[in-house]
């Protein structure tokens, strides 16, 4: 048994909840670069805007966005990991202690008041068992433009691999630019409708060229990402260079009679922290 | 895609008259935040006939949501916030005068039309560029709602704001 020492744990935790705060993921920061080496000179203009951004926020200890999100976390826990105290109160906790002295934007609010919870709490947590001593931990913060662009459906079974494309590439269509693109998209298919939508988040955190998709998910995801590249839609809407950085797809499998989709969105200014304890 | 200066409250509407969809431009003087919950708060104000904290004609609204104000009283990320969720909020406030919208994303044809219409100008900036555009905002001042957190009004000074024009006045 690997005993998880609680202060540790909280350290680390804060050190990555700054971290995604602060720092663009480093892919997206790559496409960046690359992008305004392809665009003309007033699109290079644009482009820089977010270069700036993101080394604005690294010197200056300032947000990426002034949305600094609710805070998703996703917990992997080794079954010779002994963790002997409460691992949501200590995630709460230092959500709080973090949104309160890095002056970040705290956004969550009771659903009929609107009143504010005051400490960015909750965080929502969802937990992974698997073999081993470790306890693996994945921080996903998600700004509410982007979460109002996840779209989920329940499709007949008997859809067709061109209609499932199709749902996909119309649910972007009708998001458009409102959730900060160039986007990261990742589409659950299968499971049921909560396991759909908690894969298509899930695989948020997958770099733009990271592997681990199956022969059928990558044909699925290369054409889906043509098809969604070709919308007039663009960087920040302004249709030039992409709509979608990338495109990731997890199939599971699901019941006779239902064809559960989801949809997934990542903002330009995905933020996003990791750590293994 | 010209590059154009306009100075808010505006003097009258004339300038926008010149813009073109897609022209970006630099915004300078004051601007007001308001988004969800403070649209909300507008719109019952007019309803009674009550005077807005602000005035309203010829100014400018930034929807906006900031994280805190840092040692320097200035806000460390100030982006856009998606301006298609204000869509049906936003008539009454063109009717009062309202000249310009800031925001992120497409809104509906019908307030597209509606900004023609009062002689307004919807103008999108860049979702995800926060702490750039904190940058441009030279002082913040309370003004509404304090209890509305990041949600209150905010009578902001800006200097060289990056816009674009997203239609013709």
């Amino acid at each position: 048994m690997k005993a998880i020492d609680e202060a540790i744990f909280k350290e680390k935790f804060r050190e990555q909840l700054i971290h995604a705060n602060f720092q663009l993921r480093e892919d997206v920061r790559v496409y960046f670069k690359n992008l305004r080496e392809r665009v003309s000179q007033k699109q290079q203009k644009i482009v820089d805007i977010f270069i700036e951004n993101s080394e604005i926020a690294f010197r200056e200890k300032r947000a990426l966005c002034q949305d600094t999100g609710y805070v998703q976390v996703f917990v992997r826990i080794g079954n010779r990991a002994r963790i002997d105290f409460d691992l949501e109160k200590a995630i709460n906790l230092s959500v709080k202690e973090v949104y309160q002295d890095c002056g970040l934007r705290k956004s969550l609010a009771y659903p009929l008041s609107r009143q504010n919870t005051s400490g960015n709490t909750p965080a929502f947590i969802d937990y992974e068992f698997c073999e081993g001593e470790n306890l693996e931990v994945f921080i996903m913060l998600k700004g509410g433009g982007s979460e109002n662009a996840t779209k989920a459906e329940l499709l007949l079974p008997t859809a067709s691999l061109e209609e499932i494309e199709s749902w996909v590439v119309k649910m972007v269509e009708k998001i458009g630019a409102r959730a900060c693109p160039p986007y990261l998209i990742s589409v659950g298919i299968g499971g049921n409708l909560g396991k759909a939508l908690y894969y298509s988040k899930k695989m948020l955190l997958e770099g733009i060229d990271e592997g681990g998709m199956d022969e059928e998910e990558k044909s699925l995801s290369e054409n889906l990402l043509k098809k969604i590249n070709a919308l007039p839609i663009g960087f920040q809407g302004l249709q030039f260079g992409e709509t979608a950085m990338s495109v990731k797809v997890r199939m599971i499998p699901c019941h006779i009679a239902t064809l559960p989709i989801a949809l997934s969105i990542g903002c330009n200014s995905v933020r996003q922290g990791r750590f293994i304890f | 895609m010209n590059e154009k200066a306009i100075r808010f409250p505006l003097p009258n509407s004339e300038i926008l008259k010149t813009l073109k969809a897609g022209d970006l431009v630099k915004l300078f003087g004051t601007i007001y935040t308001a988004r969800d919950q403070a649209h909300k708060r507008l719109l019952k104000l007019l309803e009674e006939g009550k005077p807005l904290p602000f005035g309203i004609k010829n100014s400018a609204i930034y929807y906006c949501g900031p994280t805190p104000a840092r040692e320097d009283g200035l806000f460390g990320s100030a982006g856009p916030t998606t301006s298609s969720r204000m869509d049906e909020l936003t008539l009454p406030l063109l009717k009062a005068g309202l000249k310009a919208a800031i925001g992120k994303g497409g809104r509906h044809e019908k307030i597209l039309r509606a900004f023609q219409e009062y002689g307004a100008v919807y103008f999108t900036t860049f979702g995800g560029a926060g702490a750039y555009l904190a940058k441009k905002i030279k002082s913040q001042k309370l003004i509404a709602f304090p209890d509305l957190g990041a949600e209150a009004i905010y009578e902001l000074e800006v200097e060289d704001f990056p816009v674009i024009a997203a239609g013709n006045a």
